[in-house]
C-alpha cells in the first residue's frame, strides 16, 4: 500500500490538468485571435444552432471555428461549455468546502479539546451568557434594517459590526465581573462537548440535499450563496472527523507537555494539534468536494441550481433530456462528472488506506 | 434504557426547533402564490374581496407568525394584519422613513377610504417606497383631495427622532398566530391543505410514499444481496486482484452522477431508435380485470430501470465497510482459533466473521427512514414516478408551503428518528457497545 503512494497516480495528474483547465478557461475559449477555442461563454453560433453534431457537416468559416464536441439547442459550443463548467464545478466544490471546514473544525475542535470537565464557571454566569447570546442575535436580527432596501447595504453591515463589536464588549466585560463574585465551592462544569456534539449530531442526522434543494427553489440563489449553502450543510462530518482526532491527540505527551508548559490553548490548537490532526479531516473534504461537485451538477439538472447564464455541467445534461438524438449532450458533460468525481473519491480512497496504514505501524 | 429514554426526550425540544427554522426560511422566502393571485384582483369587486378575506382566513395570513415579536419601535406591534404584501412592506418603508407609525396609519386609512372607488391611483400611491414617492405620485396624479393631502403634510411634518428606528420592543401576540395553529394542526393530524389544489396534504403524502417506500425496501435489499458475496470474497484475499477490481469498480459506479446514469438508461434502453426493452417513464396502469402475472409484470418493467439507478451507487459503501470490518475480524483470537481447529476458509467467514462484521451495517437501516420520505428527486423525476421525490419538487417549485412544511418536518423527523432506531438496534446486536459513553 506505500508502494501506491510514492508515485503520482494518474488521478493527481487528471485533478490538476482539470484545475489547470478551470482556472486557465477564459485564456483557452473567447474570442480574440490567441484563443484556441474560438468561442465565448455564452456565445451562440446561430449558423449551427439546432444541436449540431461533431460528426455533421458544419457551417463554420475555416476549420479552426470547427465544434469538436458539437452544439447545443442554441448554438452554444459544447466544448467551451465544458471549460467554463469547470470552473463553476471547482468553485462550487473550493467555496463549499472552504466553509465546510472552517466551521467544522472550529466546533469539532473546541469540542473535543474543551470536553466536558475543563471550563468551571457558576450557574449564573452560564446562564447569564446563553441569555447574552441569544439576545445578541435576536437584536440582529430585529433591529438592523434589514426590510428597508433604501439603505444600503454598506450601512447594514456598519450596524451589524456595531451590535456585534458592543455585545462582545458587554459579554467580556459582564463575564469579568462575574467571575470575580464566582465561589470556588458552587461552580459547575460547563458541558462544551456534550452540547456540541449533540448539536453535530442532530445537523449530521438531518436530509441535507433535502434542504440544500428545497433552499435553491424558494431563494434562487447565486453561485457563491450555493456553495456557501453545501458548505453549511457538509460541515458536521468534517466536525465528526477532526472531534475524534483531536481526542485521540489530547493525550499525547507533547499536547500535555505544551499544556505543563503554560502555552495557551489557542496555540496548541492551532500550532500543535492541527498539523497533526489535519489528514482524516482532509480526506472528509475531499469526499465532500466530490459531493459538492455531485450537488451543484444536480441542481442545475433539475433545473434548480444557478441561472443558466453560467456554464454548468448540469445544464448541458439537462438540454440531453429534451433531445434524445444529441448523444454529445449526454456522453461529454456526464463523463466530465465522472472524471473528475471519480479521481477526488480515488484521492480520497488512497490517503484514507495510507493514513490507516501510517497509525498502525 | 435511562440514555434512551434521555434521548427521546431530548427528541421534542429539537423537533420543535427545527420546526421554528423551517417555519420561518419558508416565510422569509419570496413569493406567496395565494397573496400574488389575489393582488391581481384587489379592489376590484365585492365578491372577489369577500372571496379572499375568506382565504385569508382560512390560511391565517393576517395573523401574527409567532408567538411573540421583536421589531422597531416605529412599528407597531399589528403590523401583521396588514396583509396585502407591496402595501404591508412599502409601509414598513415609509414608517422607517417618517418614524411615526400614527401618520403612516391616518395616510393608508385615508387612501383606503378615499380610493375607493379608483382602485389604479390607489395601486400607484401603494406602490411606492418613500414620502417623496408619494408627493410625486400625489402630484402626478392631479387629484384634488384635501384628506389625502392632509395626510401626506403629515407625513412630512410630523417625524420624530431617528433612534426611534433602533429602540426594541418585545410584544406578545398569544396564541393565535400562524406557526401556533400550524404546530397546533399538525400535532391533531391535521396536515392542512395544499395552496395549489386544495387537496388533503395527508391524502398526498400517504398515495406518493409508497413508491417511494417501495423503490427504496427493494434497493436496500438488492445491494445487500450484492455487495455481501463480493465483499466476503474480496475479504478471503484482500489487497488481491478480486479485491482491488471490485474496489475500483465500486468507487467508480459510486462517482458516477445518478442523473446521467439514468438520462443514458432512458436513452439507450427505453427508446424506440435504440432499444425499448423498458418503459421509459411512470409506474404503469393496472386495470380492474389484469391478472396477478399482469401486475407483477407491469410493475417490474417500470420499476427496473430506477431500481438499477437507485442502487448502483450504495454497493461501495456496504462493500467497503463489510471489507474492512472482515479484515478486522480475521485478526481476531477467536477466527484464528477456529483457523487453526481446520475450519474451511467459507465456514470461517460465513459462519463466524459474517455475523460480527455485519454490524456496522445496522447504519443503514436507519438511513431507510429519511430517504423513505425525501425520495430520490433525481431518479423519481427522470422515470416519472410518482414518488415522494417529485412530490417535494413539485411543492417547492409552485411554493406550496403548507406541503413544504409537513414534508420538511417530517422528513427531518424520520431521520432523527432513524438514527435512534439504529443505535438501538446497535445496541441490541452488541450489547458491549455503550452509548452513553460514545
Amino acid at each position: 500500500m506505500k508502494r501506491g503512494f510514492k508515485n503520482i497516480s494518474w488521478s493527481e495528474y487528471t485533478l490538476v490538468f482539470m484545475l489547470f483547465i478551470a482556472l486557465l478557461a477564459p485564456f483557452i475559449a473567447g474570442n480574440e485571435a490567441y484563443h484556441l477555442i474560438p468561442y465565448s461563454e455564452n456565445q451562440m453560433d446561430l449558423n449551427n444552432a439546432n444541436a449540431v453534431s461533431p460528426f455533421e457537416k458544419q457551417n463554420i468559416k475555416s476549420k479552426l471555428h470547427h465544434h469538436w464536441l458539437g452544439t447545443d439547442e442554441l448554438g452554444r459550443d459544447v466544448l467551451t461549455q465544458l471549460i467554463y463548467g469547470s470552473r463553476t464545478a471547482f468553485f462550487v466544490g473550493a467555496i463549499s468546502m472552504f466553509f465546510a471546514a472552517l466551521i467544522g473544525l472550529i466546533i469539532g475542535g473546541l469540542a473535543a479539546y474543551y470536553g466536558d470537565h475543563s471550563i468551571k464557571m457558576s450557574r449564573l454566569r452560564i446562564t447569564i451568557s446563553t441569555l447574552l447570546i441569544l439576545t445578541y442575535f435576536i437584536f440582529i436580527i430585529a433591529l438592523i434594517p434589514w426590510d428597508i432596501s433604501t439603505i444600503s447595504l454598506l450601512e447594514k453591515i456598519i450596524h451589524l459590526f456595531i451590535y456585534s463589536f458592543g455585545f462582545i464588549l458587554l459579554f467580556i466585560v459582564l463575564n469579568k465581573w462575574l467571575k470575580k463574585k464566582e465561589k470556588q465551592r458552587a461552580l459547575t462544569y460547563l458541558p462544551v462537548d456534550l452540547t456540541l456534539s449533540r448539536f453535530i449530531e442532530i445537523m449530521d442526522a438531518l436530509p441535507l440535499f433535502f434542504l440544500v434543494i428545497a433552499f435553491s427553489a424558494l431563494f434562487t440563489p447565486n453561485l457563491f450563496w450555493l456553495s456557501f449553502i453545501i458548505g453549511v450543510n457538509a460541515w458536521p462530518k468534517v466536525a465528526k472527523y477532526f472531534r475524534a482526532e483531536v481526542l485521540k491527540l489530547k493525550k499525547t505527551d507533547f499536547v500535555e507537555s505544551a499544556q505543563t508548559l503554560g502555552f495557551t490553548n489557542v496555540r496548541i490548537l492551532l500550532k500543535h494539534i492541527l498539523p497533526n490532526a489535519i489528514s482524516p479531516v482532509l480526506v472528509s473534504l475531499c469526499f465532500g468536494f466530490a459531493s459538492a461537485i455531485l450537488i451543484e451538477s444536480s441542481l442545475s439538472f433539475l433545473g434548480l441550481g444557478i441561472s443558466s447564464e453560467h456554464a454548468s455541467w448540469g445544464h448541458l445534461l439537462a438540454e440531453a433530456r429534451n433531445n434524445y438524438q444529441a448523444w454529445w449532450l449526454s456522453i461529454f458533460p456526464g463523463l466530465c462528472i465522472f472524471i473528475t468525481v471519480y479521481s477526488l473519491n480515488k484521492l480520497a480512497d488512497r490517503w484514507n488506506r495510507v493514513m490507516s496504514f501510517t497509525n498502525k505501524h | 434504557m435511562a440514555y434512551f429514554f434521555k434521548r427521546l426526550l431530548l427528541f421534542i425540544p429539537t423537533i420543535w426547533l427545527i420546526a421554528v427554522i423551517i417555519f420561518f426560511l419558508t416565510k422569509l422566502s419570496p413569493g406567496n402564490p395565494i397573496l400574488n393571485q389575489l393582488q391581481e384582483q384587489e379592489l376590484q369587486n365585492k365578491q372577489l374581496q369577500e372571496e379572499e378575506l375568506h382565504l385569508v382566513n382560512k390560511f391565517g395570513f393576517n395573523k401574527a407568525l409567532f408567538y411573540f415579536t421583536i421589531h422597531r419601535k416605529t412599528i407597531p406591534d399589528t403590523i401583521h394584519r396588514i396583509w396585502q404584501e407591496p402595501a404591508k412592506s412599502n409601509l414598513t418603508h415609509i414608517a422607517f422613513e417618517c418614524r411615526n407609525w400614527s401618520a403612516v396609519h391616518n395616510y393608508y386609512s385615508t387612501l383606503k377610504s378615499e380610493l375607493k372607488q379608483h382602485p389604479s391611483s390607489y395601486n400607484k400611491f401603494i406602490q411606492s417606497t418613500s414620502i417623496k414617492d408619494i408627493e410625486n405620485t400625489y402630484n402626478s396624479l392631479n387629484i384634488d383631495n384635501k384628506k389625502i393631502e392632509k395626510t401626506i403634510n403629515q407625513l412630512n411634518n410630523n417625524q420624530k427622532n431617528f433612534i426611534y428606528n433602533y429602540i426594541p420592543t418585545f410584544s406578545w401576540q398569544g396564541f393565535d398566530n400562524q406557526f401556533h395553529l400550524w404546530l397546533s394542526g399538525l400535532l391533531s393530524g391535521n396536515f392542512g391543505y395544499s395552496y395549489v389544489d386544495d387537496r388533503e396534504i395527508s391524502t398526498k403524502i400517504s398515495q406518493s410514499i409508497q413508491w417511494t417506500l417501495l423503490l427504496s425496501l427493494l434497493s436496500i435489499l438488492l445491494a445487500f444481496i450484492i455487495a455481501i458475496p463480493t465483499a466476503l470474497k474480496a475479504a478471503k484475499d484482500i489487497g488481491g486482484s478480486f479485491d482491488r477490481i471490485m474496489s475500483s469498480l465500486f468507487l467508480g459506479m459510486y462517482s458516477l452522477p445518478t442523473f446521467w446514469v439514468g438520462t443514458l438508461l432512458i436513452i439507450y434502453f427505453a427508446n424506440q431508435e435504440y432499444l425499448a426493452w423498458f418503459p421509459a417513464y411512470g409506474v404503469g396502469e393496472i386495470h380492474a380485470e389484469s391478472s396477478f402475472y399482469d401486475i407483477i409484470y407491469t410493475r417490474i418493467s417500470h420499476l427496473f430501470l430506477p431500481l438499477v439507478c437507485w442502487t448502483y451507487g450504495s454497493f461501495a459503501y456496504i462493500f467497503k465497510q463489510l471489507r474492512n470490518s472482515l479484515k478486522i475480524e480475521s485478526d481476531k483470537a477467536y477466527f484464528i482459533a477456529a483457523k487453526a481447529k481446520g475450519v474451511s476458509t467459507n465456514q470461517l467467514y460465513i459462519k463466524h466473521a459474517l455475523r460480527n462484521a455485519l454490524l456496522p451495517l445496522i447504519t443503514i437501516v436507519g438511513n431507510i427512514f429519511p430517504a423513505v420520505i425525501s425520495g430520490s428527486f433525481i431518479i423519481e423525476t427522470i422515470f416519472s414516478i410518482p414518488g415522494m421525490g417529485r412530490l417535494s419538487l413539485e411543492a417547492f417549485f409552485s411554493r406550496d408551503y403548507p406541503l413544504i412544511f409537513t414534508i420538511l418536518l417530517l422528513a427531518s423527523f424520520l431521520s432523527l428518528l432513524g438514527n435512534f432506531i439504529a443505535d438501538i438496534l446497535y445496541q441490541k446486536a452488541d450489547p458491549r457497545f455503550n452509548l452513553s459513553e460514545k
